[in-house]
């Protein structure tokens, strides 16, 4: 009815290719930001997962700006008008020159890595610790800026963008590196000492995921009424399944439980609380992305 | 396209851009009323300069109270509807989705 009133078409322009958009960005500052916790700041433990790290954040960055550019449909003219309309009040504009410098960075890191360079290696992982979090972090400015959806605007969105880009960017190493050491090395046999530091750090990510979403759902339920037809929403509307089924008890609470508690703890249990995240956090960013732009406005 | 308050960004069929309305550029750049405005039987529209005082929408609107949609959304909104209900719309509007 509110449709015909003001000649509106309800549409949804954000979908999949926006979301593995935000998905693929997370996973590679994720990842990067653990290859730096031994090459960056001399943690010896997470050697290991350095060089999977940055192999991982170098080819997901190289993935992710594909999908952009096919939601765009565009690809030439949208790099032309960038330079030619550079609008400083966007953070999207931000987002393009990162997507820029970021993967450079992770190939100059990458080399110096693999040719044994610690020296130089750790400078630009720590150059690369900031260009990480930012090319991440602005996706959730993006969505914080969109000041007329509820479900988007709030200050936790960047956060909650970082926070699951760890989570996500852990668990996929983890599977990465079991893969990698039961496959493709002389021993064939998975390295259990990372594999268990790395659970442990996800299982306390994820409790801390999980706190934000409930900073934020909380805070959308007692609300503003459009804020509170999100809370319906996600709660008991369409993306109810996806947001309480699939990203929060099989994306975080699950693997959580399997992770923290060292009774269910071990390495194939570990592998598939892993897989249940990567696959929960694709399903985060699709609800948020898609659930943002469910409701109406007009 | 998202982030458009008013939801009323579209991609345009033909040229696979994103546009929305522009008042019909091309047509008032020829002195044209938005085409729009032209094929309105009763005259419910309006379409003028506000800058000129003595424009016909200028002494309409410093006679009128007029009102615009989503105020508190900061935009500046250069669309003004004269009797329009705003409260009953938004309670309407909450009717509708819940």
């Amino acid at each position: 009815m509110t449709e015909l009133l003001y000649d509106v078409h309800h549409q949804v322009t954000f979908r999949w290719l926006i979301a593995l958009y935000f998905y693929f960005t997370g996973m590679s500052a994720g990842s990067f930001v653990i290859s730096t916790l031994a090459y960056g700041f001399g943690m010896t433990k997470f050697k290991p997962a350095g060089k999977v790290g940055v192999v991982m954040a170098t080819v997901l960055l190289f993935i992710a700006p594909v999908m952009l550019l096919l939601q765009v449909g565009w690809p030439v003219r949208s790099i032309w008008n960038h330079f030619t309309y550079l609008n400083f009040h966007s953070p999207m504009t931000y987002g393009a020159f990162l997507l820029m410098a970021y993967p450079i960075n992770c190939v100059i890191y990458g080399y110096f890595m693999f040719k044994g360079d610690m020296k130089r290696t750790k400078i630009f992982g720590l150059i690369g610790i900031p260009l990480a979090i930012t090319v991440h972090g602005y996706t959730g400015f993006i969505l914080a800026f969109g000041k007329a959806r509820a479900f988007w605007n709030t200050a936790l969105m960047p956060f909650l963008f970082l926070i699951s880009a760890i989570v996500s960017g852990i668990a996929l190493m983890i599977l990465i590196l079991m893969i990698k050491d039961r496959f493709f090395t002389k021993e064939k046999k998975v390295n259990k000492e990372i594999v268990y530091t790395l659970a442990s750090m996800l299982g306390w990510m994820i409790v801390f995921d999980l706190f934000l979403v409930f900073c934020d759902i909380s805070t959308l339920s007692i609300s503003h009424a459009e804020a509170k037809e999100v809370a319906h929403l996600i709660f008991f509307g369409e993306m109810s399944p996806l947001f309480l089924g699939v990203e929060n008890l099989f994306g975080k609470i699950i693997p959580m439980i399997i992770v923290l508690t060292p009774k269910f703890r071990n390495l194939k249990t570990i592998a598939i609380a892993s897989a249940l995240v990567v696959v929960g956090i694709l399903f985060m960013r699709f609800v948020v992305v898609y659930g943002g732009q469910v409701l109406p406005l007009i | 396209m998202a982030a458009c308050p008013y939801e009323v960004r579209y991609v345009h069929p033909i040229k696979k851009i994103v546009e929305k309305c522009n008042w019909c550029m091309h047509r008032v750049l020829k002195g044209l009323p938005p085409a729009c405005v032209e094929a309105c039987p009763s005259g419910a529209r309006m379409f003028g300069d506000l800058h000129d005082p003595e424009s016909e929408i200028a002494k309409l609107m410093a006679t009128q109270p007029v009102q615009v949609l989503k105020q508190e959304m900061g935009t500046k909104p250069h669309v003004f509807y004269i009797d329009l209900d705003v409260d009953a719309i938004e309670i309407k509007r909450e009717v509708d989705v819940l």
